[in-house]
């Protein structure tokens, strides 16, 4: 009761000459901004949140490179954005190889070894990215490694969600 | 004469002026709040079973497995988790009501590896109709695992070099 009598009575006279105080909001701001900055990456957009795309969750460590990217979704299959074969139609075939898939890939290959070759900075290693949902079974996901094993694209990384340990 | 005056008077009152800087700040905090990505990728490596040029001359035949090399296989179906070691069938796994039964399988590659330290390659061979998600956990299992120690998590390397296969 008395002190809060004081706290109006200092109010009343603090009233008269000062601004309200930022400096609080001023340090949550600049904490958030930082935090954000630090996570800020300039790559890190590059998961597509497709519907269909959910991608598994793993305790991978290794930051995925910048590659040529197959997405696999519980109906299509994406090379690079473009819709290149249909999920019903590839597992009801027995055939391991995606036809319309291979074009593509060869294409792409072709591309990379023509960029490589004309920088001696690069060379083509064959190194592709396979984002699947992670419902597909495994079948079609060998038929699509298999693809890009054909294509001249060996080295085969698989996109996953990081996770942490807990 | 007289702005001098009242830029002392002025000076004595006021704080430093925020205004520019909260400017900067409210129109900095969103944006970076829209872009931020919290989940971030990951990339799993995968070496293909290939065969070279001089297995594949040497025909189909599968490789002499010395005394005390590790040919690991790990093998998903439906009636569980087979760990084999070339054509020894070392542990099966069954599944639980909620799912395979990882625990158990890291369990047994960690005994596998305190065997043959020196091994680190694995060969996961799934059902054709396994969950891609299945199989990322199963490669996870196999890959690492965390134990605790002194209170302290820390991540072993189990066998870190997997390749995949096609079980029928």
């Amino acid at each position: 009761m008395r002190s809060g009598n004081r706290l109006s009575a200092r109010r009343a006279v603090g009233s008269i000459s000062t601004f309200l105080t930022l400096t609080s909001l001023v340090d949550l701001f600049t904490n958030l901004v930082l935090f954000l900055l630090y996570n800020f990456s300039a790559e890190g957009s590059s998961i597509p949140s497709a519907e269909r795309l959910k991608l598994p969750e793993s305790l991978a460590q290794q930051t995925p490179q910048t590659t040529v990217t197959v997405m696999v979704t519980q109906s299509d299959i994406f090379l690079g954005g473009k819709r290149v074969a249909d999920v019903a139609a590839v597992l009801n075939t027995d055939e391991l190889l995606i036809p319309d898939l291979k074009k593509e890939l060869d294409y792409e290959a072709e591309r990379g070894k023509y960029f490589a070759n004309l920088t001696t900075a690069k060379t083509f290693e064959g190194r592709i990215t396979i984002l699947g949902d992670k419902h597909i079974p495994f079948r079609l996901l060998e038929k699509v490694m298999f693809t890009c094993s054909q294509a001249e694209f060996g080295q085969i990384d698989l996109g996953v969600i990081r996770k942490e340990v807990t | 004469m007289l702005p001098r005056a009242r830029r002392r008077k002025h000076a004595a009152s006021t704080d430093i002026d925020l205004t520019p800087y909260m400017n900067l700040l409210v129109v900095l905090a969103p944006f970076l709040l829209v872009t931020a990505v919290f989940e971030r990728l990951a990339a799993l490596e995968i070496y293909l079973p290939q065969p070279t040029a001089a297995e594949a001359a040497a025909g189909a035949k599968p490789p002499a497995q010395q005394e005390d090399q590790l040919l690991l296989t790990i093998s998903i179906a439906e009636k569980g988790i087979l760990v084999a070691n070339g054509a020894q069938l070392i542990t099966l796994a069954p599944p639980t009501p909620t799912g395979y039964d990882l625990p158990a399988l890291s369990l047994a590659l960690q005994q596998l590896k305190s065997r043959y330290p020196s091994a680190d390659s694995a060969v996961i061979l799934s059902k054709g109709n396994i969950a891609y998600e299945t199989l990322v956990a199963v490669m996870d299992t196999t890959r690492e695992v965390f134990l605790t120690v002194d209170g302290k998590k820390k991540r072993y390397i189990l066998f870190s070099n997997i390749s995949l296969g096609e079980v029928q």
